[in-house]
Protein backbone atom coordinates (compact mmCIF):
# COMPACT_ATOMS: atom_id res chain seq x y z
CA UNK A 1 0.00 0.00 0.00
CA UNK A 2 1.59 2.90 -0.98
CA UNK A 3 1.22 6.53 0.88
CA UNK A 4 -1.26 7.81 -0.98
CA UNK A 5 -3.66 5.43 -0.53
CA UNK A 6 -2.89 5.53 2.97
CA UNK A 7 -3.12 9.09 3.06
CA UNK A 8 -6.18 8.87 1.04
CA UNK A 9 -7.56 6.21 4.22
CA UNK A 10 -7.07 8.70 6.98
CA UNK A 11 -8.69 11.72 5.32
CA UNK A 12 -11.65 9.43 5.59
CA UNK A 13 -11.55 8.20 8.58
CA UNK A 14 -10.79 12.15 9.46
CA UNK A 15 -13.97 12.94 7.50
CA UNK A 16 -16.27 9.91 8.89
CA UNK A 17 -14.94 11.12 12.53
CA UNK A 18 -16.06 15.13 12.29
CA UNK A 19 -18.88 13.88 10.51
CA UNK A 20 -19.79 11.92 13.56
CA UNK A 21 -18.93 15.16 15.57
CA UNK A 22 -21.45 17.17 13.67
CA UNK A 23 -23.98 14.50 14.18
CA UNK A 24 -23.25 13.92 18.03
CA UNK A 25 -23.93 17.93 18.10
CA UNK A 26 -27.01 18.50 16.57
CA UNK A 27 -28.49 15.93 18.23
CA UNK A 28 -27.71 16.89 21.49
CA UNK A 29 -28.70 20.21 20.69
CA UNK A 30 -31.81 18.97 19.43
CA UNK A 31 -31.28 20.33 16.07
CA UNK A 32 -33.66 19.52 13.32
CA UNK A 33 -31.95 21.00 9.54
CA UNK A 34 -34.82 19.00 7.60
CA UNK A 35 -37.89 19.72 9.43
CA UNK A 36 -39.99 20.18 6.49
CA UNK A 37 -42.34 17.19 8.33
CA UNK A 38 -43.01 19.63 11.32
CA UNK A 39 -44.64 22.97 11.99
CA UNK A 40 -44.66 24.96 14.92
CA UNK A 41 -47.62 26.11 17.64
CA UNK A 42 -46.58 28.54 20.27
CA UNK A 43 -48.00 27.99 23.93
CA UNK A 44 -48.96 31.06 26.33
CA UNK A 45 -47.76 30.23 30.29
CA UNK A 46 -48.25 32.48 32.89
CA UNK A 47 -44.66 30.31 33.97
CA UNK A 48 -42.56 28.19 32.44
CA UNK A 49 -39.76 27.27 34.42
CA UNK A 50 -37.72 24.97 34.09
CA UNK A 51 -38.88 24.49 29.99
CA UNK A 52 -35.79 24.95 27.14
CA UNK A 53 -35.69 24.70 24.26
CA UNK A 54 -35.03 21.10 23.65
CA UNK A 55 -37.47 19.88 25.91
CA UNK A 56 -39.90 17.21 25.15
CA UNK A 57 -43.86 17.82 24.06
CA UNK A 58 -46.15 15.24 24.73
CA UNK A 59 -49.19 13.69 24.03
CA UNK A 60 -50.27 10.70 26.07
CA UNK A 61 -46.91 10.45 27.71
CA UNK A 62 -45.23 9.54 23.95
CA UNK A 63 -42.98 12.32 22.66
CA UNK A 64 -44.43 13.83 19.86
CA UNK A 65 -42.56 17.39 19.38
CA UNK A 66 -40.01 19.80 20.95
CA UNK A 67 -39.17 23.07 22.37
CA UNK A 68 -37.63 25.47 19.91
CA UNK A 69 -37.70 28.55 21.95
CA UNK A 70 -38.83 30.38 25.25
CA UNK A 71 -39.46 34.07 25.18
CA UNK A 72 -41.07 36.52 27.58
CA UNK A 73 -43.65 38.37 25.61
CA UNK A 74 -44.45 42.21 26.66
CA UNK A 75 -47.16 41.53 29.25
CA UNK A 76 -44.94 39.30 30.79
CA UNK A 77 -46.18 35.59 29.82
CA UNK A 78 -43.92 32.86 28.81
CA UNK A 79 -44.26 31.63 25.07
CA UNK A 80 -42.85 28.27 23.83
CA UNK A 81 -42.58 27.46 20.56
CA UNK A 82 -42.62 24.44 19.90
CA UNK A 83 -42.56 21.55 16.98
CA UNK A 84 -44.69 19.51 15.95
CA UNK A 85 -45.07 16.57 12.83
CA UNK A 86 -47.74 17.23 10.44
CA UNK A 87 -48.79 13.88 11.32
CA UNK A 88 -50.19 15.38 14.50
CA UNK A 89 -53.44 18.20 13.78
CA UNK A 90 -54.72 19.59 17.23
CA UNK A 91 -57.90 21.23 17.73
CA UNK A 92 -58.44 24.93 19.01
CA UNK A 93 -59.44 23.29 22.57
CA UNK A 94 -56.19 21.61 23.33
CA UNK A 95 -54.54 22.59 26.57
CA UNK A 96 -51.00 22.87 26.88
CA UNK A 97 -49.17 22.16 30.36
CA UNK A 98 -45.93 22.41 32.18
CA UNK A 99 -45.85 18.82 33.75
CA UNK A 100 -42.66 17.29 35.78
CA UNK A 101 -40.95 14.01 35.29
CA UNK A 102 -41.48 12.20 38.83
CA UNK A 103 -40.91 14.73 41.79
CA UNK A 104 -37.65 16.45 40.77
CA UNK A 105 -37.22 15.55 36.79
CA UNK A 106 -37.12 17.32 33.35
CA UNK A 107 -40.01 20.19 33.04
CA UNK A 108 -41.88 19.00 29.61
CA UNK A 109 -45.03 19.84 27.83
CA UNK A 110 -47.66 17.61 27.88
CA UNK A 111 -50.59 18.23 25.18
CA UNK A 112 -54.41 17.65 26.08
CA UNK A 113 -55.89 17.14 22.68
CA UNK A 114 -59.56 18.39 22.65
CA UNK A 115 -62.50 18.12 20.20
CA UNK A 116 -63.68 20.76 19.31
CA UNK A 117 -63.92 20.24 15.27
CA UNK A 118 -61.81 23.48 14.61
CA UNK A 119 -57.66 22.63 14.00
CA UNK A 120 -54.99 25.13 15.21
CA UNK A 121 -53.17 26.30 12.02
CA UNK A 122 -48.77 26.58 11.72
CA UNK A 123 -47.84 29.53 13.99
CA UNK A 124 -51.31 29.44 16.14
CA UNK A 125 -51.06 30.19 20.19
CA UNK A 126 -52.80 27.56 22.76
CA UNK A 127 -53.86 30.02 25.06
CA UNK A 128 -55.34 27.34 27.12
CA UNK A 129 -52.54 26.33 29.14
CA UNK A 130 -51.41 25.42 33.33
CA UNK A 131 -48.12 27.22 34.39
CA UNK A 132 -45.66 24.07 36.43
CA UNK A 133 -46.74 23.29 39.50
CA UNK A 134 -44.44 25.37 41.98
CA UNK A 135 -43.37 22.43 44.62
CA UNK A 136 -41.10 25.10 46.09
CA UNK A 137 -44.29 27.57 46.68
CA UNK A 138 -46.14 24.97 47.86
CA UNK A 139 -43.88 23.32 50.69
CA UNK A 140 -43.49 27.35 51.58
CA UNK A 141 -46.78 27.80 51.94
CA UNK A 142 -47.64 24.55 53.86
CA UNK A 143 -44.48 25.09 56.48
CA UNK A 144 -44.69 28.87 57.16
CA UNK A 145 -48.63 29.45 56.25
CA UNK A 146 -49.57 32.25 54.39
CA UNK A 147 -49.55 35.64 54.44
CA UNK A 148 -53.28 35.95 55.11
CA UNK A 149 -52.72 34.76 59.04
CA UNK A 150 -55.20 32.23 58.37
CA UNK A 151 -54.58 28.42 59.29
CA UNK A 152 -53.25 26.54 56.13
CA UNK B 1 -73.40 65.02 3.78
CA UNK B 2 -77.01 63.62 4.86
CA UNK B 3 -75.40 60.27 3.89
CA UNK B 4 -72.72 60.99 6.70
CA UNK B 5 -75.35 62.02 9.24
CA UNK B 6 -76.96 58.82 8.44
CA UNK B 7 -73.87 56.61 8.99
CA UNK B 8 -72.02 58.11 11.56
CA UNK B 9 -74.59 56.52 14.43
CA UNK B 10 -74.08 52.78 12.35
CA UNK B 11 -70.19 53.16 12.45
CA UNK B 12 -70.64 53.81 16.19
CA UNK B 13 -73.10 51.25 16.88
CA UNK B 14 -70.62 49.19 15.05
CA UNK B 15 -67.71 50.32 16.27
CA UNK B 16 -68.81 49.96 19.99
CA UNK B 17 -70.38 46.47 19.38
CA UNK B 18 -67.01 45.05 18.37
CA UNK B 19 -65.35 46.49 21.53
CA UNK B 20 -63.70 43.89 23.64
CA UNK B 21 -66.81 43.40 26.62
CA UNK B 22 -63.97 42.93 29.06
CA UNK B 23 -65.85 45.31 31.65
CA UNK B 24 -69.44 44.00 31.17
CA UNK B 25 -67.95 40.68 31.35
CA UNK B 26 -66.44 40.69 34.69
CA UNK B 27 -69.48 42.61 36.23
CA UNK B 28 -71.95 40.07 34.71
CA UNK B 29 -69.14 37.31 36.48
CA UNK B 30 -69.46 38.62 39.29
CA UNK B 31 -73.10 39.25 39.40
CA UNK B 32 -73.71 35.31 38.87
CA UNK B 33 -70.63 34.69 41.75
CA UNK B 34 -73.09 37.30 44.34
CA UNK B 35 -76.25 35.30 43.12
CA UNK B 36 -74.74 31.85 44.14
CA UNK B 37 -73.35 33.17 47.18
CA UNK B 38 -77.01 34.20 47.98
CA UNK B 39 -78.47 31.12 47.48
CA UNK B 40 -76.34 28.84 50.12
CA UNK B 41 -75.69 31.77 52.50
CA UNK B 42 -78.49 34.43 51.68
CA UNK B 43 -81.30 34.96 54.48
CA UNK B 44 -83.55 32.22 54.67
CA UNK B 45 -80.97 30.36 53.31
CA UNK B 46 -80.15 28.45 56.23
CA UNK B 47 -83.94 26.56 56.73
CA UNK B 48 -83.51 25.05 53.08
CA UNK B 49 -82.07 21.61 52.56
CA UNK B 50 -78.83 21.07 50.34
CA UNK B 51 -81.19 19.68 47.63
CA UNK B 52 -83.16 23.21 47.68
CA UNK B 53 -79.97 24.99 47.69
CA UNK B 54 -78.91 22.89 44.55
CA UNK B 55 -81.75 23.88 42.82
CA UNK B 56 -81.43 27.54 43.59
CA UNK B 57 -78.09 27.28 42.39
CA UNK B 58 -78.52 25.73 39.70
CA UNK B 59 -80.65 27.81 38.44
CA UNK B 60 -78.52 31.09 38.92
CA UNK B 61 -76.19 29.91 36.90
CA UNK B 62 -77.81 28.42 33.98
CA UNK B 63 -79.95 31.88 34.13
CA UNK B 64 -76.19 33.27 32.65
CA UNK B 65 -74.41 30.75 31.48
CA UNK B 66 -74.58 27.86 29.54
CA UNK B 67 -72.57 24.88 31.83
CA UNK B 68 -72.52 22.67 28.58
CA UNK B 69 -69.96 24.88 26.91
CA UNK B 70 -67.76 23.58 30.19
CA UNK B 71 -68.65 19.84 30.46
CA UNK B 72 -68.47 19.64 26.51
CA UNK B 73 -64.52 20.87 26.69
CA UNK B 74 -63.79 18.93 29.40
CA UNK B 75 -64.81 15.68 27.58
CA UNK B 76 -62.90 16.65 24.55
CA UNK B 77 -62.95 13.87 21.47
CA UNK B 78 -64.48 11.47 23.91
CA UNK B 79 -67.67 13.43 22.94
CA UNK B 80 -68.01 11.39 19.65
CA UNK B 81 -67.36 8.54 21.26
CA UNK B 82 -70.95 8.52 22.87
CA UNK B 83 -74.91 8.44 21.60
CA UNK B 84 -76.93 11.04 21.88
CA UNK B 85 -78.76 9.68 24.78
CA UNK B 86 -75.26 9.41 26.50
CA UNK B 87 -74.10 13.10 25.52
CA UNK B 88 -77.44 13.89 27.44
CA UNK B 89 -77.51 11.85 30.15
CA UNK B 90 -73.69 12.79 31.01
CA UNK B 91 -74.34 16.30 30.55
CA UNK B 92 -77.39 16.36 32.73
CA UNK B 93 -75.36 14.19 35.31
CA UNK B 94 -72.16 16.20 35.39
CA UNK B 95 -74.29 19.66 35.49
CA UNK B 96 -76.42 17.86 39.26
CA UNK B 97 -72.51 16.43 40.67
CA UNK B 98 -71.04 19.68 39.93
CA UNK B 99 -73.56 21.74 41.88
CA UNK B 100 -73.81 19.14 44.65
CA UNK B 101 -70.04 19.36 45.23
CA UNK B 102 -70.47 23.08 45.31
CA UNK B 103 -73.05 23.56 47.75
CA UNK B 104 -71.93 20.36 49.96
CA UNK B 105 -68.41 22.13 49.84
CA UNK B 106 -70.35 25.62 51.09
CA UNK B 107 -72.35 23.62 53.52
CA UNK B 108 -70.58 24.51 57.56
CA UNK B 109 -68.21 27.15 56.29
CA UNK B 110 -68.55 30.97 56.60
CA UNK B 111 -69.10 33.40 53.27
CA UNK B 112 -66.66 33.62 50.96
CA UNK B 113 -65.40 37.18 49.85
CA UNK B 114 -64.67 37.02 46.30
CA UNK B 115 -62.63 39.60 44.26
CA UNK B 116 -61.91 39.95 40.95
CA UNK B 117 -58.72 41.27 38.80
CA UNK B 118 -59.01 43.57 36.50
CA UNK B 119 -59.97 41.21 33.15
CA UNK B 120 -57.22 40.38 31.03
CA UNK B 121 -58.35 40.11 26.79
CA UNK B 122 -56.40 37.51 25.29
CA UNK B 123 -57.66 37.63 22.08
CA UNK B 124 -61.05 38.99 20.57
CA UNK B 125 -63.12 36.03 21.35
CA UNK B 126 -61.14 34.65 24.39
CA UNK B 127 -60.64 36.71 28.07
CA UNK B 128 -59.66 35.74 31.57
CA UNK B 129 -60.95 37.18 34.82
CA UNK B 130 -58.44 36.53 38.14
CA UNK B 131 -59.96 36.29 40.96
CA UNK B 132 -58.96 35.90 44.70
CA UNK B 133 -61.28 34.24 46.52
CA UNK B 134 -61.39 33.98 50.65
CA UNK B 135 -62.93 31.68 52.81
CA UNK B 136 -62.40 30.22 56.86
CA UNK B 137 -59.10 32.13 56.51
CA UNK B 138 -57.82 30.88 53.25
CA UNK B 139 -57.43 32.44 50.32
CA UNK B 140 -57.45 30.81 46.50
CA UNK B 141 -56.92 31.93 43.37
CA UNK B 142 -58.93 31.41 41.00
CA UNK B 143 -59.03 32.31 36.95
CA UNK B 144 -61.93 32.48 34.97
CA UNK B 145 -61.47 31.81 31.49
CA UNK B 146 -64.37 33.34 28.66
CA UNK B 147 -64.92 32.83 25.45
CA UNK B 148 -66.79 34.31 23.21
CA UNK B 149 -69.59 32.02 21.26
CA UNK B 150 -72.59 31.98 19.28
CA UNK B 151 -74.76 32.34 22.13
CA UNK B 152 -72.45 35.20 23.83
CA UNK B 153 -69.51 35.25 26.35
CA UNK B 154 -69.00 31.69 28.31
CA UNK B 155 -67.05 31.05 30.54
CA UNK B 156 -64.98 27.37 29.11
CA UNK B 157 -62.40 26.76 31.82
CA UNK B 158 -61.92 27.67 35.71
CA UNK B 159 -57.92 27.27 36.73
CA UNK B 160 -58.01 26.85 40.71
CA UNK B 161 -54.01 27.60 42.09
CA UNK B 162 -52.92 26.87 38.61
CA UNK B 163 -54.80 23.47 37.90
CA UNK B 164 -57.61 23.68 35.32
CA UNK B 165 -60.50 22.27 35.72
CA UNK B 166 -61.07 21.17 32.50
CA UNK B 167 -57.42 19.52 32.00
CA UNK B 168 -57.77 17.39 34.90
CA UNK B 169 -60.84 16.08 34.59
CA UNK B 170 -60.37 15.90 30.55
CA UNK B 171 -57.78 13.49 31.78
CA UNK B 172 -59.86 11.52 33.71
CA UNK B 173 -62.46 10.95 30.94
CA UNK B 174 -59.74 10.42 28.49
CA UNK B 175 -58.64 7.55 30.78
CA UNK B 176 -62.17 6.30 31.24
CA UNK B 177 -62.25 6.12 27.86
CA UNK B 178 -59.33 3.96 26.84
CA UNK B 179 -60.99 0.70 28.95
CA UNK B 180 -64.68 2.40 29.14
CA UNK B 181 -67.72 3.61 26.75
CA UNK B 182 -70.65 6.21 27.47
CA UNK B 183 -72.83 4.23 29.15
CA UNK B 184 -70.15 3.20 31.81
CA UNK B 185 -69.79 6.96 32.50
CA UNK B 186 -73.28 7.40 32.91
CA UNK B 187 -73.38 4.58 35.37
CA UNK B 188 -70.44 5.66 37.55
CA UNK B 189 -71.48 8.96 37.32
CA UNK B 190 -74.66 7.64 38.94
CA UNK B 191 -73.04 6.17 41.55
CA UNK B 192 -71.41 9.09 42.50
CA UNK B 193 -74.54 10.31 42.48
CA UNK B 194 -76.01 8.83 45.09
CA UNK B 195 -72.93 8.65 47.26
CA UNK B 196 -74.09 10.86 50.37
CA UNK B 197 -70.43 12.08 51.33
CA UNK B 198 -69.79 12.92 47.79
CA UNK B 199 -66.29 14.92 47.92
CA UNK B 200 -65.28 18.51 46.33
CA UNK B 201 -62.97 16.97 43.65
CA UNK B 202 -65.26 14.85 42.02
CA UNK B 203 -62.80 11.66 40.83
CA UNK B 204 -64.68 9.55 38.14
Amino acid sequence: MNNRTIEFLVGCFVLAGLAAVFYLALQVGSVQLFNQDSYELKARFSSASGVNPGSRVEIAGVRVGSVKDVVLNENFYAIVTFQLPHAIQLDDDTIASVKTAGLIGDRFIALAPGGSGFPLEPGDTIVDTEAALDIESLISRFALGGIDGGEE
Amino acid sequence: MRKLILLTPLVWLLAVSSLPAASSEADRLKGVINAAIEAVYGDGCAELTLEEKQVKVRATLESEYDLDVIIRRAIGRNWSLMNAQEQEQVLQLVKQLLVKAYVKGMNGTSRPEVQLGETIEITDKRIEIPSEIKMDGKTVNVLYRLGRMKSGWQIYDIVAEDISVVANYRQQLDDHFRKGNGQDLVNKLKELLIKEDIDEEIQL
